[in-house]
């Protein structure tokens, strides 16, 4: 078992205490961590009449642009509103204020968008051009806001930051507003359909408006109206600095309510934002936590026992390895990218069910995949090449639409996903169809 | 010289450095600098229709890296990679950062040699040497004078294709054409691929070849470190159209001394001029059928031929999608007005406008930018939306390429009959 000295290396969720502890599997790493900018990728493409310009090599701004195409063919309500300055050795050694400044202004005459998000690399960020002094020296020149997010990766690791501070810089946007009562704004979620989820849906039932939807259903002029709203829900957990800068500027209050699994969670999270509404949704709560308690109790069955190596899915690694555990499942290996906040309640809630697993840093899947025959898991949840955990036998189940869902609509589909990915891969491995379970 | 872009700026050396080393099985690739761009250029990858074969790994890198200079992270990571994986040669790329705060990676790897069993090849230029031909340069140069051994034995009737990389849009089909013709019409055999379909040992040993040819300029030094060291002879050209390729087979015919199987071409040939046939008939009828092509340099100049004189298009413009380096080939004196080695965006939608050509032969921007002109066939990268290149048999090349556009471009007639003028 020489193999699994490679794991010796790592701490188990018993010794994780700060981001330092969560450790590499190795020194080289395939295919490493997205970078903040990829981040903004992910955030900026939603915002209508803002413009995005990437100010960086020819590499970055290359497949940032290659991303935003081939998502906005994909996703509905997408545009493609990012423009790149491929920087050159001249403007490395010589800075390129001048040069971006004519730009910005050739970009507010030609597009005429309603906002400039000026995106630096890593390279503006080394050679240390001051992006914050060009806004002032221009802003009076053009009629776009202009807002600036710095994406440097070797301040950090991952794309996350990137994510983060494109919600932030949005609070420069937002102007004082009359509160208009029952109206919420949705902060952090990055995907089409809000109205769709149960939350949104139960609220609406009851008589409360989405203002609007940070960053998946907005433009600059909601975005500006945005504190008119009485409450923020905040969907993902990198909306909390906007929450809190929106609270302190504007007096809005946020509910905390993400992805979540844990059922009591999901409920304390409804009976926050009731409060906070001044709605009484006992019954109603009561009422779907009942029903996920049934279909907790009917997946259980299935998925007592059943271990598994967590990779990558948009929902919180530790809590949803903490519900998982809850259900009986065993945890071999938990890919993480960093530590966030509540991660501390949620890696106790793992060790509290009788689990101690290896915590590795995430998205370097090289080393593990020679551990993969060995460690045996039955399931791999998260990306990885579907071929190779097929031919290991391992079940492949990929998370990405769960992320669209809010309440406890969530866990259900989780482990609805999870039982049909055990079925459908016993079916494969008779001769039938596809391995992997895509949400 | 522009800098702001709409699509794609021009892809850098750096970037033509991993496009050609990534589809080379059993080499280890490994970044220093950020892990994003690592991860960004494995998803890249997707847009050029392949998937990555070598091993590619980052160090990732952190302010301790950049500002103090340390770059114990790289060598703790080559000796890793060293004991882990035992590859016969680790490539060390530079990133942009590490290029700009003067990281000598190639002196770092020269004093780190004696200690690694792999032999550590570098490139430094770090984005910022050049565009994405010169990294290609570079790549195939360095294999040629770094990887390929000396033969134990030649294997008679073998061949190596240098200049076939995944930045062609459609190398897989290419490639596979040039094996059919030199299989059934000289009844040679491919030994290796300078660099879409290869591995480590391949190229080791691909001085084991009796000959070469080489398909883009990119390539040329190549084969000539490989003639002068393993007195390997090589012919330069690529085969398009039916006179084209007709040309290319008497070419390699005289270089090498071999026989064409004349039967068989004519055959061929005989089968492509039909079907030319046709579509010069379909063509006739609408008033001068006018195109703008788009391309690397090689590739345009050698596929226009086959447009210009056996589709009887008029071809206005013709965008090379780099830079002129003045290294590549000669721009004949009759095409200077209309051949532009890397437009602004602006300037492609200016001359658009101004030629407003039926057709569009080219890149997936260029399509995009002339997305209101109704004849479209995307034959060059970027490959902006995307499209799937999966079936290795649609080549550009050889007689069959010459059909598989003729049927392309019959049914661009076909279905853009009302937009077209016809002639009065």
């Amino acid at each position: 078992m020489a193999e699994f000295q490679i794991l010796e290396s790592l701490n188990r969720v018993s010794k994780i205490n700060t981001a330092k502890d969560i450790k590499q599997l190795s020194h080289a790493q395939f295919p490493g961590t997205h970078c903040p900018l990829f981040g903004v990728a992910l955030t900026a493409g939603y915002i209508n009449g803002l413009f995005a310009l990437v100010v960086g090599t020819d590499e970055c701004s290359y497949y940032t642009k290659s991303f935003i195409i081939d998502r906005k063919n994909g996703t509905e309500g997408l545009s493609d509103n990012f423009l790149s300055f491929a920087v050159n050795q001249d403007d490395v050694v010589f800075g390129c204020h001048d040069k971006l400044q004519e730009t910005v202004i050739k970009i507010d005459q030609q597009y005429r968008p309603k906002a400039i998000l000026l995106v630096t690399t890593c390279i503006l960020e080394v050679i240390g051009e001051d992006l914050k002094a060009l806004i002032y020296s221009v802003k009076e020149k053009v009629q776009a806001k202009l807002v600036l997010v710095k994406t440097e990766h070797f301040k950090c690791n991952s794309h996350i930051p990137g994510i983060e501070r494109t919600l932030e810089a949005l609070v420069q946007l937002m102007e004082e507003q009359p509160v208009k009562e029952r109206t919420i704004n949705l902060l952090g979620h990055r995907y089409n359909g809000a109205e769709e989820t149960e939350l949104v849906k139960l609220l609406q039932s009851r008589g409360v408006q989405i203002h609007t939807v940070l960053p998946s259903r907005c433009s600059i002029d909601l975005i500006k109206t945005s504190p008119s709203a009485a409450l923020n829900i905040v969907t993902d957990f990198t909306a909390l600095t906007l929450a809190e800068k929106i609270e302190k500027k504007f007096g809005t209050p946020y509910v905390y309510f993400d992805k979540y699994l844990n059922l009591s969670r999901i409920e304390q999270g409804y009976l926050a934002v009731a409060e906070k509404l001044g709605l009484n949704l006992s019954s109603e709560i009561k009422h779907m936590k009942e029903q996920a308690v049934k279909a907790q109790e009917k997946y259980q069955a299935l998925l007592k026992g059943k271990s598994f190596i967590y990779a990558n899915t948009p929902l919180l690694a530790f809590e949803f390895c903490g519900f998982l555990t809850g259900l009986g499942m065993k945890p071999i290996l938990i890919q993480a990218r960093d530590l966030y906040v509540n991660d501390d309640r949620y890696l106790q809630e793992i060790l509290e069910f009788g689990q101690d697993p290896y915590v590795s840093r995430i998205a370097n899947i090289a080393p593990l995949q020679a551990l993969y025959g060995q460690l045996s898991p039955d399931f791999y949840i998260g990306h990885e090449n579907p071929m190779l955990l097929m031919e290991k036998g391992i079940v492949q189940v990929v998370l990405d639409g769960v992320a669209k869902k809010l309440g406890f609509e969530v866990p259900v589909l989780v482990m609805k996903t999870l039982a049909d990915s055990l079925y459908k891969f016993k079916f494969m491995a008779e001769g039938g169809g596809h391995h992997a379970a895509v949400v | 010289m522009q800098q702001l872009y709409k699509y794609f700026p021009l892809p850098s050396d750096r970037m033509g450095v991993l496009w050609t080393l990534a589809p080379i099985k059993d080499a280890c690739i490994l970044e220093y600098g950020p892990a994003g761009t690592t991860h960004y250029a494995v998803e890249g990858l997707m847009q050029l229709n392949t998937e990555l074969k070598a091993r590619l790994y980052t160090t990732h890198i952190d302010e301790n890296d950049i500002i103090m200079g340390d770059s114990s992270r790289l060598k703790v990571t080559i000796k890793e990679i060293d004991q882990q994986y035992k590859p016969p040669v680790i490539f060390v790329l530079a990133s942009t950062i590490s290029s700009v705060v003067g990281i000598d990676i190639l002196s770092i790897c020269q004093d780190f040699q004696p200690e690694v069993s792999a032999k550590l090849i570098c490139f430094t230029g770090g984005g910022f040497r050049g565009d994405y031909t010169h990294g290609i340069q570079e790549v195939l140069t360095i294999l040629a004078e770094k990887i390929v051994k000396e033969p134990q034995e030649k294997i008679k009737g073998t061949y190596n294709i240098i200049g076939s990389n995944i930045d062609c849009f459609n190398f897989a089909s290419d490639i596979q054409e040039i094996q059919n013709i030199m299989s059934e019409g000289f009844g040679c055999t491919l030994h290796t691929v300078f660099s879409a379909k290869t591995s480590v040992t391949e190229i080791e040993e691909a001085s084991k070849a009796e000959f070469n040819l080489v398909i883009r300029s990119e390539g040329i030094d190549c084969a000539k470190i490989l003639a002068s060291k393993f007195r390997i002879p090589y012919a330069a050209g690529a085969p398009y159209g039916v006179h084209g390729t007709y040309k290319w087979i008497k070419t390699i015919e005289s270089a090498f001394s071999i026989k064409a199987n004349d039967i068989f071409f004519a055959r061929q040939a005989e089968k492509a001029q039909k079907n030319l046939f046709k579509f010069n008939h379909a063509a006739f009828i609408y008033e001068n059928l006018t195109g703008i092509l788009s391309g690397n340099l090689d590739f345009v100049l050698d596929i226009l031929p086959l447009l210009r004189n056996e589709m009887m298009l008029d071809i206005k413009k013709i965008f090379v999608n780099h830079k002129d380096y003045g290294m590549g080939r000669k721009i004949p004196e009759q095409l200077k007005e209309k051949v532009l080695f890397n437009c602004d965006e602006e300037e492609k939608n200016q001359m658009i406008k101004e030629a407003n050509p039926s057709l569009l032969v080219g890149d997936g921007v260029l399509l995009e930018l002339g997305a209101h002109i109704p004849m479209q066939v995307q034959v060059a990268n970027p490959n902006i939306n995307h499209v799937i290149k999966i079936y290795e048999h649609t080549p550009f090349m050889g007689f069959n390429g010459a059909i598989y556009l003729t049927e392309v471009l019959l049914n661009q007639l076909q279905a853009n009959r009302k937009k077209l003028q016809a002639r009065t």
